[in-house]
């Protein structure tokens, strides 16, 4: 645990000044750590454990947004543990929000599919059903294969929040696949 | 399972990537600190509660005569508690941190004290009337009113901060613009009596506390 610590807190220093090689380092390394654990915690919050990918991509990001709260001075792995503790509650309650089914129910429960399935009649529909913002990244990043540069100038938005907004909207997109089936 | 799988474009070595790429970008401007954001922020969403207090509002016939032992303890405890609030709320934008809130009793230890020097000074039987003053449910709004513009944008620079008890921190935001629009309201307060500040500002104060945690977990949610 000290190793970790020594370790991590040597990389995200390096990473606050510009090194982007100790920063993905860093960044695979908090995944690989939490993977195992993740699963465990969303169950505990009665998540399907198919949504460990998404609560790790979610704390990669909070991390990557909220750096600048982490002063040098201070322990790294605190701080860490109360982003991911935050993101675990904070994915919880939105799922809980929208009462969304566990996606292992309803795959158990899908037809063997034959033909490739038309998915352009429901992505026009889905793509309806997300909230503006999503909708908006998610066409011109995906659909229009523009930069996020581009997408965020056209959006008036920051490229954080690009980011957020299209991680959240495939996310979204993805669920809603899978529950269509 | 599968299917969830694949549709995600974005897997998570490609995220690390994007941000990496992203801090690449990012170091050769550096953002603000929160504090600075923060007084800035508090400055700024003050002005229009300065304004309507010394142009809308009549200045106090008290500061005529210079300042008294009432203007001085309102003052005081009033910029205490907003200094106090300030830095809970930057120990609060920490997601790993919890605020001492012992400090809050440093501005109820004040204004106790210049209460306590008021009624020793002051004969019993004008005590009723100190702490009804002449226009209390008037001060009591005015308060309230004036810091609401202050606690939006304490709140909105606050955005900034990777907050994990929301509640907590809006609260103290409430604090810190009540401190603020109390101390900018003694400009105009024809009240002479701390009990009075005591019996309608505080309270005043308490109430934006209030609304500060109860809008702070939807506006600070990151």
């Amino acid at each position: 645990m000290q190793d970790r610590e020594h370790q991590w807190a040597a990389d995200m220093r390096a990473a606050q000044r510009g090194c982007a090689e100790s920063y993905v380092r860093l960044l695979g390394d908090i995944a690989a750590s939490f993977r195992p654990v993740a699963a465990g915690e969303l169950r505990r919050f009665g998540l399907p454990a198919s949504d460990a990918e998404d609560v790790i991509q979610e704390i990669l990001l909070a991390v990557h947004l909220k750096r600048h709260t982490w002063r040098q001075d201070r322990p790294f792995l605190p701080w860490l543990r109360a982003i991911a503790r935050h993101k675990v509650i904070d994915l919880a309650r939105r799922r809980r929000r929208r009462g969304e089914v566990p996606i292992e129910h309803v795959a158990d429960n899908l037809p063997a599919p034959s033909p490739p399935p038309d998915l352009s009649g429901p992505l026009e529909r889905f793509l309806a059903e997300l909230p503006r913002r999503q909708r908006d990244v998610v066409t011109s990043l995906a659909m229009s294969g523009a930069s996020v540069d581009e997408t965020a100038r056209k959006l008036k938005m920051t490229r954080g929040a690009v980011y957020v907004a299209f991680h959240r909207g495939l996310a979204a997109l993805a669920t809603k696949f899978g529950a269509w089936g | 399972m599968g299917l969830m799988k694949t549709v995600g474009l974005m897997k998570t070595e490609e995220l690390i990537d994007t941000l990496a790429r992203d801090l690449a970008g990012s170091t050769t401007h550096p953002a603000p600190p929160l504090s600075l954001r923060l007084l800035g922020a508090t400055v700024l969403a003050s002005l229009p509660s300065l304004f309507i207090i010394v142009f809308v509002l009549a200045r106090s016939p008290h500061l005529a005569h210079g300042l008294t032992a009432t203007i001085d303890y309102t003052v005081a405890s009033a910029l205490a508690l907003a200094m106090v609030a300030f830095g809970m709320t930057m120990t609060l934008s920490r997601p790993e941190a919890t605020a001492p809130r012992a400090w809050l009793l440093l501005p109820a230890v004040i204004l106790a004290a210049g209460i306590g020097m008021e009624l020793v000074q002051a004969p019993q039987d004008t005590w009723a009337t100190r702490f009804w003053g002449n226009s209390p449910l008037a001060c009591f709004v005015c308060v309230l009113l004036l810091s609401l513009p202050i606690l939006v944008g304490v709140l909105v620079a606050l955005r900034h901060g990777a907050p994990t008890r929301p509640r907590t921190m809006g609260a103290m935001a409430g604090l810190l613009a009540g401190g603020v629009a109390a101390a900018l309201y003694t400009l105009h307060c024809p009240e002479g009596s701390l009990l009075f500040i005591a019996a309608w500002h505080v309270p005043a104060i308490l109430l934006v506390s209030l609304l500060g945690a109860a809008i702070a977990t939807r506006l600070l949610a990151w």
